[in-house]
């Protein structure tokens, strides 16, 4: 049994170092020497769970240590499999901000082309048109809520369907 | 071939420019979809000389990082992990922040800047970091007491023969040479009568000393079974790295001349005189977890009383590492024989080497005056942690960092004279910048007992060191490439030589 660990106060927080005894140490902002009695034939270091003061806690308390094992090695594919899906959102919605602003030229002459008409076709379209852009970057982020291994997500495109169809802009290749 | 060996010259009174004002490292960071990023240089004083951002939405920055007018490689790459710093090494594989994606020959995936760079940095695409800069890393040797480390030695694996190759120092320069299978010279195993194995980048030259140390793999199998071999009076390598290549001396020839020839093959091979294969005892302990990289791979310093440093991991199945110390041959006191060793092998966690890629495993840096080498490498999966061990190189003296961080890159680079600096990979985001932290390692080795553990990852400090970007980052280190022989006489005098005589008086 190990009595004392150094933890890092930083997330992830975790615990850096076991000791058997309390080694010379002068707790900083970062990190701290807390006593705790692991336990190597029964525990999994990356079952030790620090709280913002340092505590340490196992949450797979109960569990065998391959059962916690399994646990960890789940939750280290969740982790990675959640980055990628986050990633993949925030690229979807920046390139559907890219493609309605590439079209917002059409706004000032729709309203003018509206005005000469006496009517709202025009705009009314380029609502349609917007909207549409808009819908279909909605779509393609739920399908990567859906994702649910990280292989999928490596090959679930960050590029919303029929994203090379002309924008009348020809400023921006969008391929 | 033909040509006369010569040095690059080196400056030989004091030099006006003040030596800490050279660049010392670069803070990298890129949040490639809104935000942007780029490049902050530091000098060794650790105040700023460079900055250079890209815009990732918003056109006010020098260059766009993602889509159309991109740069060619952010272009192809803006989401790549290798690029962009929206996290940290943990389970994910390629981040930029890993432990050991910096060493001696600077950043696998960035250009390291030089005393002459007008920009701050740069990056590569990521297979020329992965398989091409990544080879370099795991063959580059230690150069204990160089002053001018401008030059790079490197020990590549072919079964019974060492590959040695001698370049700048230059991870792209080595890769060329060495994917094409030029410019190699072939250094036969002289353990276990001629049947060991070689290693990759298990080696180190000490200029002081004049010789070359090569580490061989005792019975060729995958075991901690090792056996130093020392070679003496081995001529000026610096110069050959000037030159670019280890036949630089060689005759000039109009029948055609193998690789393995010249006078500089020849003091390695045919010459017996110049190494005796029993001069250190063979460190044969089976007692270890241990993978391809703690078998054919590991970090040694020769020191200046000869003593030898040998860092491994331990990453089969565990993690944690070994160093193992050698007495010098000339010791009044069980020469040759070990004389330390210090394990930590017991970790229950995955821990890559070079068998998962080459990209990764153990590196090593060195101080600017070469009196302080520290052999590292990280201790979770990909590149999160650090185990280190510093070598004082006088003396043989070892102080080594038990860091097991599943979280975040732990980023070493020389600054200063003989200090160690530290990065860590945590959040840039809420004004705290890059967390860095500056070690002393005279006073450290001075007041700290031998073989003992120490903090590095004390006194880490933020708010000061600005990254590009106003999001959520995790902030990558570059170390440059300066002129390290201005930290040394002429240009600085010695204010205080460490006791260099083992055992202590005291």
């Amino acid at each position: 049994m190990s009595k004392f660990a150094k933890v890092s106060l930083m997330e992830p927080r975790s615990v850096v170092q076991v000791f058997d005894e309390k080694p010379e140490y002068t707790d900083t902002e970062t990190h701290k020497i807390v006593a705790y009695d692991f336990d190597d034939s029964t525990e999994e270091r990356l079952s030790l769970a620090v709280a913002a003061d340092g505590t340490i806690t196992n949450k797979h308390t109960g569990k065998t240590k391959t059962e916690a094992k399994s646990l960890n090695d789940a939750d280290a594919e969740a982790w990675v499999l959640n980055l990628e899906k986050a990633k993949l959102k925030k690229r979807i919605g920046t390139r559907t901000a890219e493609k309605l602003e590439a079209i917002e030229w059409k706004t000032q002459r729709a309203k003018e082309q509206d005005y000469l008409a006496g009517n709202t076709a025009k705009s009314d379209a380029l609502a349609v048109e917007k909207k549409s852009i808009r819908d279909d970057g909605n779509n393609h982020e739920a399908g990567v809520d859906a994702l649910t291994n990280f292989a999928d997500a490596q090959a679930y495109s960050n590029k919303p369907p029929n994203w090379g169809e002309p924008t009348q802009w020809k400023g921006i290749a969008w391929e | 071939m033909a040509r006369t060996l010569t040095q690059t010259a080196t400056v030989s009174t004091k030099k006006t420019k003040n030596p800490w004002q050279q660049p010392c490292f670069a803070i990298y960071t890129m949040e490639y979809g809104t935000y942007g990023g780029g490049y902050i240089l530091f000098d060794h004083n650790i105040n700023q000389i460079g900055f250079k951002m890209g815009d990732g939405n918003y056109a006010y920055n020098s260059y766009r990082t993602h889509s159309s007018y991109a740069p060619e490689f952010h272009n192809n790459y803006a989401s790549s992990d290798y690029i962009n710093t929206q996290s940290y090494p943990s389970s994910s594989s390629n981040y930029g922040n890993n432990t050991c994606w910096v060493g001696y020959l600077g950043h696998m995936f960035h250009h390291s800047v030089t005393p002459s760079s007008t920009e701050p940095g740069w990056i590569k695409v990521d297979d020329g970091g992965y398989y091409m800069t990544a080879r370099g890393f795991r063959d580059v040797i230690t150069l204990p007491s160089e002053k001018t480390q401008d030059y790079a030695i490197f020990l590549d694996h072919s079964s019974s023969n060492n590959r040695i190759r001698i370049n700048s120092r230059s991870a792209g320069k080595y890769f060329h040479q060495q994917n094409w299978g030029w410019g190699n010279m072939n250094v036969s195993c002289k353990q276990n009568s001629g049947n060991a194995q070689s290693m990759y980048g298990c080696g180190s030259y000490n200029p002081k000393l004049k010789k070359l140390l090569i580490m061989e793999n005792f019975d060729a199998s995958q075991t901690f079974r090792v056996k130093p071999t020392v070679y003496d009076s081995v001529p000026d390598l610096r110069s050959y790295g000037n030159a670019d290549s280890v036949h630089a001396n060689k005759p000039e020839s109009y029948q055609g001349a193998s690789n393995d020839s010249g006078p500089l093959y020849n003091h390695f091979t045919n010459a017996a005189g110049n190494y005796d294969v029993d001069r250190y005892n063979e460190y044969n302990v089976n007692n270890r977890n241990g993978s391809a990289e703690s078998s054919w791979r590991g970090q040694c310093v020769l020191c200046d009383n000869e003593r030898i440093v040998l860092f491994r991991t331990t990453n089969g199945g565990n993690s944690g590492y070994v160093i193992t110390r050698w007495n010098g041959p000339n010791e009044a006191s069980q020469p040759g024989e070990h004389n330390g060793e210090w394990i930590y092998n017991t970790l229950g966690w995955t821990q890559y080497g070079y068998e998962q890629g080459e990209r990764y495993g153990s590196r090593f840096q060195q101080s600017s005056d070469g009196r302080y080498v520290w052999l590292y490498s990280h201790a979770y999966y990909y590149g999160a942690g650090n185990y280190m061990c510093v070598v004082r190189v006088s003396d043989g003296k070892v102080i080594h960092w038990n860091y097991q961080d599943s979280g975040h890159g732990w980023m070493p680079f020389p600054v200063g004279k003989s200090d160690l600096g530290i990065i860590a990979s945590y959040n840039t985001d809420s004004n705290n910048g890059a967390w860095y932290t500056v070690q002393n390692l005279d006073k450290i080795f001075a007041e700290q007992d031998d073989g003992s553990q120490y903090q590095f990852e004390s006194g880490l400090q933020r708010y000061t060191l600005d990254a590009c970007g106003n999001s959520t980052n995790y902030a990558v280190m570059v170390p440059a490439m300066y002129d390290t022989s201005l930290f040394s006489e002429p240009h600085i005098t010695e204010v205080n030589e460490p006791n260099t005589i083992w055992p202590p008086s005291s």
